[in-house]
């Protein structure tokens, strides 16, 4: 429903490759902006803004701890949108292997005498 | 025309033109690779496939014979999922020397958000999205 109207902010959001390292560094650990800016070569503010948009997207989300805003991934918008493409792939694949061994299966029979 | 989806699979087969051409045509031979359905080869049948929903399917798909060219070509229309209009599966079946070379094609629907997602050329990140998403799954 909401997620929908998102789609366009998730596809922003992922198109700027600070962003995306954000993204990953957010993978599996909680984080807070002094850690984040740490090493990036941006200020607070740079990073505060792109968290701000990956917050828009629906990509990561936040949570007060004391003093500190503490930021993590959201993937639900992403594998929405991969879901279905790698599943389509994966079946096609899984179907044609079948199919490959039940016509080598027949064939192969049908060349031996004895079967 | 660039279309949204159009996944090719190839295939390369060590059995007869004949042999593969009943694999996809015979009902019973296509319960043993694909589903259980009441296939019949003429243009216009339509039939459904059902199985288990799984992520990225809704457990059921209508499909109608819209060509078939015996044994080179046969061409489904394949209604998947209710985000996107119906998409075309294509067979084609070409003798090589040793065998059979298939190639499967899926063309066109494909639900708004990966869509648009492939629509802007994000394509390349697909499979990364995939492993970050996959990742965090739960």
């Amino acid at each position: 429903m909401a997620r929908v109207s998102l789609v366009g902010d998730v596809f922003g959001a992922i198109a700027d490759p600070t962003r995306r390292l954000l993204l990953e560094r957010l993978d599996g650990k909680e984080q807070s902006v002094g850690a984040l800016t740490a090493g990036s070569g941006l200020t607070t503010a740079a990073i505060s803004l792109h968290l701000q948009l990956l917050l828009k997207a629906g990509l990561v989300r936040r949570r007060v701890a004391g003093r500190h805003r503490l930021y993590r991934l959201d993937p639900t918008p992403l594998r929405e949108i991969t879901d279905w493409t790698t599943a389509l792939t994966g079946f096609w694949e899984e179907r044609l292997d079948e199919l490959q061994e039940l016509a080598e299966k027949i064939d192969a029979s049908a060349d031996r005498p004895d079967d | 025309m660039l279309r949204p989806i159009d996944l090719t699979i190839e295939r390369h087969i060590r059995a007869s033109l004949a042999t593969v051409w009943d694999c996809i045509t015979r009902p019973d031979l296509i319960a043993r690779w694909f589903f259980a359905t009441d296939f019949k080869p003429i243009v216009g049948h339509r039939f459904t496939i059902v199985g288990e929903a799984v992520a990225g399917w809704r457990g059921w798909t209508n499909v109608e014979v819209l060509e078939l060219s015996p044994p080179h070509r046969m061409v489904w229309s394949f209604d998947c999922t209710d985000a996107a209009p119906p998409g075309r599966v294509s067979f084609r079946l070409e003798e090589v020397d040793d065998g059979v070379r298939l190639r499967l094609s899926h063309e066109g629907g494909a639900p708004a958000p990966t869509r648009q997602l492939l629509d802007e050329g994000w394509s390349v990140y697909l499979g990364q999205l995939a492993d970050l998403a996959r990742h965090r799954a739960g």
